[in-house]
């Protein structure tokens, strides 16, 4: 029976093969399905970008109100060191917001997986932020902590709050049902619970929440931004918007979309790696 | 009490409060299991097994009556590390190593000593585990989950074994084997255990006595003891005696009945 096992087993994680290959090659071999995901959407973007420069072209659309992918491509990297500026300052309340809210959300949700008096007190409150339009206290958050970059990391921790919240919360809780019980069969307390099951349980259904949250943090500070316009990329578009410089507000836009695609794939990157156990990782 | 009994539970009643009413899952259930013995509880659905076993070890409270291991209510043998428990459900966690997974007991409490990490390496030999030891509970096959399950109850050298059902979730091929793979396991470390189990061939075969149970509300129908030697193996299955014991235990089955209806939502599984 073992010896069946160990086969079926084996199976499972074919060791690899160092064959004579040279080490340049093994490395493509390595890469090459990444490039599987990298390669299709790169075509599509281009193509995308050669139809929108042929109809700007063609239509002899007014620079001030569509630009071409070329008048954007060509502001952005004659000022390059402009946008990476602003956009690090972005990037940074985004970040700072993004880690306050979740250490919020997930401290809230730690108190009311263990009472449940916190949780009928708290939750409703916690909903209260949500359904709270976040538009509507951005100006006034900049009135209460001025044009630095405060009211921009407090708006992103805001969004971030709410389903970090409720996933951990939610997470907590998952834990199977029969490992709770071997614990307490071992009259283990209830910080050894959290520590060993209810912390590890819960990583899948954070890494959830911070798929939604780390773009909604980018969204927050830029939405402030707008409105205590001294700094970051929003303020850029802000001013751009009011010069009808179009090529230099489309340049921002680009610079937010490739520091969203670069978190995103961040995350997930993070995520595959502490997660490499559970079903959606394994799925894959 | 009596130093002969390892666990003595007397009088042990439990009813659960719903939504829908009360629920009796118990009714004046008394059982005792000597030092060393190998007993396995059997019924239909619902009869209550499960609860028994969860008061026994301490994870439930009964409604009335007491449940005694060794010197001491289940609180204490908790303490003392001497309950080990195997669920249907493997239980083990998918972030651990087989290895990892054994130790986990180690972790609470913090009791962890060189002695102890030496002994969980040597349960993972002792399960058959030995070359997977760094393998993940993905990697494995249920009947391997299972092993790892056993070894983790096994690493504090508790003196009590509780299993709900410790081979249910396995197909019908490994089951079979895994059986004897439990009774070796039992034979090498002599546990007192406690073991509920579907099975009527599963019962016979590893047990020291078959106490049967009806409900619910959940009552012992009837205890058999079952007298085959041992060392037992695959061949027990085709003797007289096995066959006799089977029909005895199914007999004693069907005069309990297969109880009334489930209360729906009442966590009686077992």
């Amino acid at each position: 029976m073992d010896r069946q096992l160990l086969e079926r087993v084996s199976e499972v994680r074919p060791r690899p093969k160092r064959s004579g290959l040279p080490a340049w090659l093994h490395y493509v071999r390595q890469v090459a399905p990444a490039l599987g995901y990298v390669i299709p959407p790169s075509i599509a973007l281009t193509l995308a970008a050669i139809g929108w420069e042929l109809w700007v072209r063609i239509e002899n659309t007014p620079i001030y109100l569509v630009p071409s992918p070329s008048n954007v491509l060509e502001r952005l990297f004659t000022d390059l060191g402009f946008f990476a500026r602003e956009g690090a300052i972005t990037l940074y309340e985004a970040m700072a917001g993004f880690a306050l809210g979740s250490a919020i959300g997930i401290s809230t949700a730690i108190a009311m997986a263990h009472s449940r008096f916190l949780e009928r007190s708290l939750y409703p409150v916690a909903i209260l932020v949500k359904v709270t339009p976040l538009v509507a206290v951005a100006p006034l958050f900049v009135i209460w902590f001025g044009f630095g970059p405060v009211p921009k990391v407090l708006i992103a921790a805001l969004l971030t709050f709410f389903p970090v919240l409720v996933n951990s919360l939610f997470g907590f809780r998952a834990v199977n049902p029969g490992a709770l019980d071997f614990v307490r069969s071992l009259k283990a307390s209830k910080l050894e619970i959290f520590w060993l099951l209810r912390v590890p349980s819960s990583l899948p259904y954070l890494f959830a929440a911070f798929r939604i949250t780390v773009p909604l943090a980018v969204i927050g500070a830029v939405v402030a931004e707008w409105f205590s316009g001294d700094a970051g990329l929003g303020s850029v578009i802000i001013v751009a918007h009011s010069n009808l410089d179009m090529p230099t507000l489309f340049a921002a836009v680009f610079t937010l979309a490739f520091i969203g695609t670069g978190l995103t794939i961040l995350t997930s990157y993070i995520e595959k790696r502490l997660l490499f156990w559970h079903e959606s990782t394994l799925a894959e | 009490m009596p130093a002969a009994y390892e666990i003595s539970a007397v009088g042990l009643s439990k009813i659960f409060s719903s939504n829908n009413g009360e629920m009796t899952a118990l009714a004046n259930v008394s059982l005792e299991v000597k030092q060393g013995e190998f007993l396995s509880i059997i019924g239909p659905s619902g009869c209550g097994k499960t609860t028994l076993l969860k008061i026994m070890g301490g994870l439930l409270e009964p409604t009335a009556g007491r449940v005694d291991i060794g010197d001491g209510g289940p609180e204490d043998a908790q303490g003392r590390k001497d309950i080990g428990f195997v669920f249907q459900d493997p239980a083990i966690l998918p972030w651990r190593t087989v290895l990892d997974n054994i130790k986990l007991p180690l972790q609470v409490n913090r009791k962890a000593g060189t002695r102890e990490l030496a002994r969980a390496r040597e349960l993972v030999e002792m399960v058959g585990l030995g070359d997977f030891s760094g393998y993940y509970p993905h990697q494995l096959s249920g009947g391997m989950k299972q092993r790892v399950a056993l070894a983790r109850a096994l690493v504090f050298n508790p003196t009590v074994l509780l299993m709900d059902e410790p081979l249910g979730s396995l197909d019908e091929i490994t089951r079979g084997q895994m059986r004897y793979e439990l009774l070796r396991l039992w034979e090498m470390t002599r546990k007192t255990v406690v073991m509920v189990t579907h099975s009527v061939v599963e019962a016979v075969v590893v047990s020291d006595r078959v106490a049967v149970m009806s409900g619910p509300p959940g009552r012992i129908s009837g205890t058999i003891d079952i007298d085959l030697p041992r060392p037992r193996d695959e061949s027990v299955e085709r003797s007289d005696a096995f066959l006799d014991y089977t029909f005895r235990v199914k007999g004693l089955l069907a005069e309990g009945g297969v109880g009334g209806p489930a209360i729906a939502g009442a966590s009686l599984r077992g």
